[in-house]
């Protein structure tokens, strides 16, 4: 993207620097670290799975994950070999649209953080550098009013005012998990601003924005990451609930927590087959990004180990 | 110490300030008109201003506001603006089913998980142990709709020993009340006792290891007191804060669990105004008591700290927090 190789005889290339700065030195042992935790291995082989079932849905599903068959013998068909997880009350085939579920699941985990780190992590650079009354008294109070009711209701609330939709869940979710990450960077941006080469760096004449973003952010970017890996696991939960209830993800859209609901509307006078498969995926996907992110935390950053 | 109480107090009328400013702009400040959507889509403009004057919803929003606040301080939470029934009288109704189900949870939640907590730190290895900490791993990563699905489907079904939904009000019939709340509060209770179990081990795993425990074993003091009075007293502060926590919680877990199990509770009121999406009334004072709970829980944790630890008591007597 950037085009500032102006000497390349002069900047070294990319991978140069890469090289020079530690990095690699630095990973090693966090890579050996996680490795060892045969759980956190388990889990990211476990994720890496999801991840190709999600990019290659629409050419492993066998069927169409929205085409139903109303007829008295294709729908609740019980599991057979033409369709693994039987089909449910419309007649659609399970398997695919569990498959398909592995996209929405992995779709919403990753714009939710994204846009939590988004909106967060400016929030508490900004509020942890400047500081102050306005850091203490408006932003960090505001932050903590947010924390202290649980995502789920917060999320219902503004649910309540956008109205529920895909998009709508991704935002909101990422929204209301975004005092986290400002908080989090607020403590080390703190910590860490009188620093002597936070010092130097003012000496010299950068800018507060320079400040920020070259000497106060890569000493958050590890924590945060953590953060983000041990979130991934609540986001899942609460996205499934909120499908669950009505709130989240719209049919026909496969969301693993609606079809669950779905299935569990017609539990007792039909069967519960069409379950099965949805309620599989999310405890595997929860149990896979606990166990990812508890092996990150523990390789990454170990200060952080009763952290939830 | 009443400076202490003070400030716990003022600090949580505070949050629920903030929360009540941050609610009530998300529901009228956010694209969406409501008294469009009441009077349907065939609306006249003109009947639409004529709702919207009816509401209140004309007015600027600083006074709208205030309005809000000012008659939900006296008692009148306004009429829900679907089917014009009262907002008081709607939660007369909601609120018994979810205080119930969110007060046996947090009972069953501290009486489980610190007995269990406290013996699987003691005996590593031991069958409580072990099958505390499998617990662990399966109640972190099932969803709440999940467990009371699996129960509804095992001891509702299959053995038939508990009622699958529904709601009995306890002053109607005790005993059928208990029966229809049984499963609900272990599908509530799950996460959090699990949550709060993994704290306890290790609070106490950690408190165990000091060396006035081995003085207090040295004294030949008897292992229970050695264990209770010394270990799990100073293990209780990060158990504490944990359980606080816990609160929200079981409260988000409610309103999912009532969906499942039909109990006509906070959380089912609160599910269905926020789908049809009209009653915006609803869903902040809905918000507003399920912040109000979570507050008090936390303000009466906050309030236990200076009982178990004398150095916070005398930090809170010499004046400063």
């Amino acid at each position: 993207m950037s085009v500032v190789v102006a000497d390349p005889g002069v900047r070294p290339g990319a991978l140069q620097r890469i090289r020079d700065s530690g990095l690699v030195q630095l990973a090693q042992p966090i890579v050996r670290v996680f490795v060892r935790n045969r759980p956190a291995v388990f889990g990211a082989a476990l994720l890496f799975g999801f991840g190709i079932v999600a990019a290659f849905a629409p050419l492993i599903s066998p069927f169409d994950p929205l085409e139903t068959h109303l007829s008295r013998e294709t729908v609740f068909q019980a599991p057979s070999w033409d369709h693994v997880f039987g089909t449910d009350a419309q007649g659609r085939d399970v398997l695919s649209r569990t498959l398909y579920g592995a996209r929405i699941a992995w779709q919403i985990v990753l714009a939710a953080i994204g846009v939590a780190i988004v909106l967060g992590v400016p929030l508490g650079l900004f509020s942890g550098y400047i500081g102050g009354k306005l850091d203490e008294l408006v932003i960090m109070r505001i932050v903590d009013a947010v924390m202290a009711l649980p995502g789920l209701i917060l999320i219902l609330a503004v649910t309540g005012a956008v109205g529920p939709s895909i998009t709508n869940t991704m935002i909101v979710i990422g929204v209301v998990w975004s005092p986290g990450y400002a908080r989090l960077t607020r403590g080390i941006v703190v910590s860490i601003k009188g620093d002597v080469y936070v010092e130097a760096a003012r000496a010299l004449g950068a800018s507060p924005a320079r400040i920020m973003w070259r000497h106060l952010l890569p000493n958050a970017i590890a924590p945060i990451l953590v953060l983000a890996s041990l979130s991934a696991a609540g986001i899942i939960l609460v996205e499934a609930g909120l499908s669950f209830i009505g709130a989240g993800v719209q049919p026909p859209t496969p969301a693993w927590g609606g079809m669950v609901s779905d299935a569990y509307r017609t539990l007792i006078r039909r069967n519960g087959w069409p379950m099965i498969g949805p309620a599989g995926a999310i405890i595997l996907m929860v149990i896979a990004f606990n166990f990812v992110g508890d092996g990150i935390r523990d390789a990454l950053d170990p200060r952080l180990r009763n952290v939830r | 110490m009443l400076s202490y109480i003070a400030t716990r107090l003022l600090s949580s009328l505070f949050i629920l300030w903030v929360i009540s400013v941050l609610v009530f702009a998300l529901m009228n400040a956010l694209p969406g008109d409501p008294a469009a959507g009441i009077v349907g889509v065939e609306a006249t403009p003109e009947l639409i201003e004529a709702t919207k004057r009816r509401l209140g919803l004309d007015k600027p929003l600083v006074e709208r506001y205030g309005n809000w606040i000012w008659s939900a301080l006296q008692g009148d939470l306004g009429t829900s603006l679907v089917n014009e029934v009262s907002i008081n009288e709607l939660f007369a109704r909601r609120v018994p089913a979810t205080m119930q189900l969110g007060i046996l949870s947090l009972i069953v939640v501290i009486t489980v998980a610190i007995p269990v907590g406290v013996m699987s730190a003691l005996r590593p290895g031991s069958k409580t142990e072990v099958g505390a900490s499998s617990l662990m791993i399966i109640g972190n990563s099932i969803p709440e709709f999940l467990t009371g699905i699996a129960l509804i489907v095992v001891l509702g079904l299959e053995f038939g020993w508990f009622p699958i939904f529904g709601y009995v009000p306890f002053w109607e019939d005790p005993v059928d009340n208990m029966r229809h709340m049984a499963l609900p509060v272990i599908a509530v209770s799950l996460t959090a006792t699990t949550l709060l179990m993994r704290q306890t081990r290790s609070a106490m795993i950690n408190v165990l290891n000091d060396d006035y425990i081995r003085t207090a074993r040295a004294k030949g003091l008897r292992e229970h007191v050695v264990i209770v009075r010394h270990g799990l007293r100073n293990a209780m502060i990060p158990i504490v804060t944990i359980f606080g926590f816990q609160a929200g919680l079981i409260f988000s877990g409610a309103v999912i669990t009532e969906t499942v199990f039909a109990v006509p509770g906070m959380g089912r009121l609160f599910v269905d105004a926020v789908v049809t999406q009209q009653d915006f009334l609803v869903v902040q004072s809905v918000t507003m008591f399920f912040a109000i709970a979570v507050v008090l829980v936390n303000l009466t944790v906050d309030l236990t700290y200076p009982l178990l630890d004398p150095r916070i008591r005398m930090a809170a007597e010499g004046g400063a927090e």
